[in-house]
């Protein structure tokens, strides 16, 4: 589902416009970009755990080429699905 | 900083950054969660612009939910590491390097070790992740045996030079040491062959 089907989506749910719910969730993603970036654990219940954890710098070998390369450190963002989540996913396979 | 925030924060910080009322920024972002929950069971990848892409792999037993980041986010997130980049390491060094470049390879080695560690028990733990992270995994794990192998032949590569530089020393001393001995034996001989002469 594209972004603007979900806007949509969430509009009608919400019962406000297009518009002000685009800039609700600007906002919110925002929010979630400023603090994800400052290293915190976003939780939210019955949904997830957003969080960061760093990758150490390490070397990679092409097999084909054999060039071996050193990767730099990174962050990555992590979700971790809360366990409502996930039983909604297999609530959904057992119908 | 905050290290960990959740629903409540989340809704402090919209009311305070959109100046609404609090009732209606929780009242959006439980809409806005509960939708998000909604579309997981069409198994459809749901798409939120500068956030991320969650994304449904199925599998044979449960499906796992995935969540990418966007280019947007992940730059953000990796702001301190924006000025490092991927290098090529050379194969063939040259001699003089060989001591620094072992010590750097078995640093990364270590390094490695570790991150493969790192990977294995997040495996073991809750993070029974998808199938691309295994891939990963083991390129990593032979990466480190490669590493290792490496590393074991420069060791072997050293030392056969040490030998040779100990075998041209040893040479070169006895050289020396002859030459010594000889140009002494030299001096003597003159030495008693004009005392002979003065002699005679």
């Amino acid at each position: 589902m594209k972004h603007k089907k979900f806007l949509s989506k969430l509009a009608q749910h919400l019962g406000w416009s297009h518009t002000k719910t685009e800039e609700m969730v600007e906002a919110t993603v925002s929010i979630f970009n400023e603090k994800l970036s400052d290293a915190a654990q976003i939780s939210i219940q019955d949904f997830g755990v957003f969080d960061t954890r760093k990758e150490n710098e390490h070397i990679t070998v092409n097999p084909k080429t054999k060039e071996r390369f050193l990767m730099p450190p990174k962050i990555k963002v992590t979700f971790e699905p809360a366990t409502a989540t996930r039983e909604n996913l297999k609530t959904d396979d057992t119908k | 900083m905050n290290d960990k925030l959740n629903f409540e924060d989340i809704i402090d910080l919209l009311t305070e950054k959109k100046q609404i009322p609090q009732k209606e920024a929780e009242i959006f972002l439980k809409n806005f969660f509960r939708v998000i929950q909604e579309v997981f069971p069409e198994k459809e990848t749901l798409q939120i612009n500068n956030f991320g892409t969650f994304e449904i792999a199925p599998s044979q037993t449960h499906h796992h939910l995935r969540f990418l980041p966007a280019s947007t986010l992940s730059d953000l997130v990796n702001k301190p590491f924006a000025h490092f980049e991927k290098t090529l390491l050379n194969e063939g060094v040259a001699l003089n390097d060989v001591e620094e470049l072992l010590q750097t390879d078995s640093e990364k080695v270590e390094s490695n070790i570790d991150y493969a560690l790192y990977a294995s028990e997040n495996e073991e733990g809750l993070l029974k992740k998808e199938n691309m992270d295994d891939d990963v995994e083991t390129i990593i794990e032979k990466d480190c045996e490669k590493e290792k192998t490496m590393f074991r032949s420069k060791i072997v590569r050293k030392r056969k030079h040490s030998d040779v530089w100990i075998t041209a020393f040893s040479a070169a001393l006895l050289l020396s040491v002859g030459a010594f001995v000889y140009l002494q034996w030299a001096q003597r001989s003159k030495k008693k062959r004009q005392s002979r002469k003065t002699r005679s």
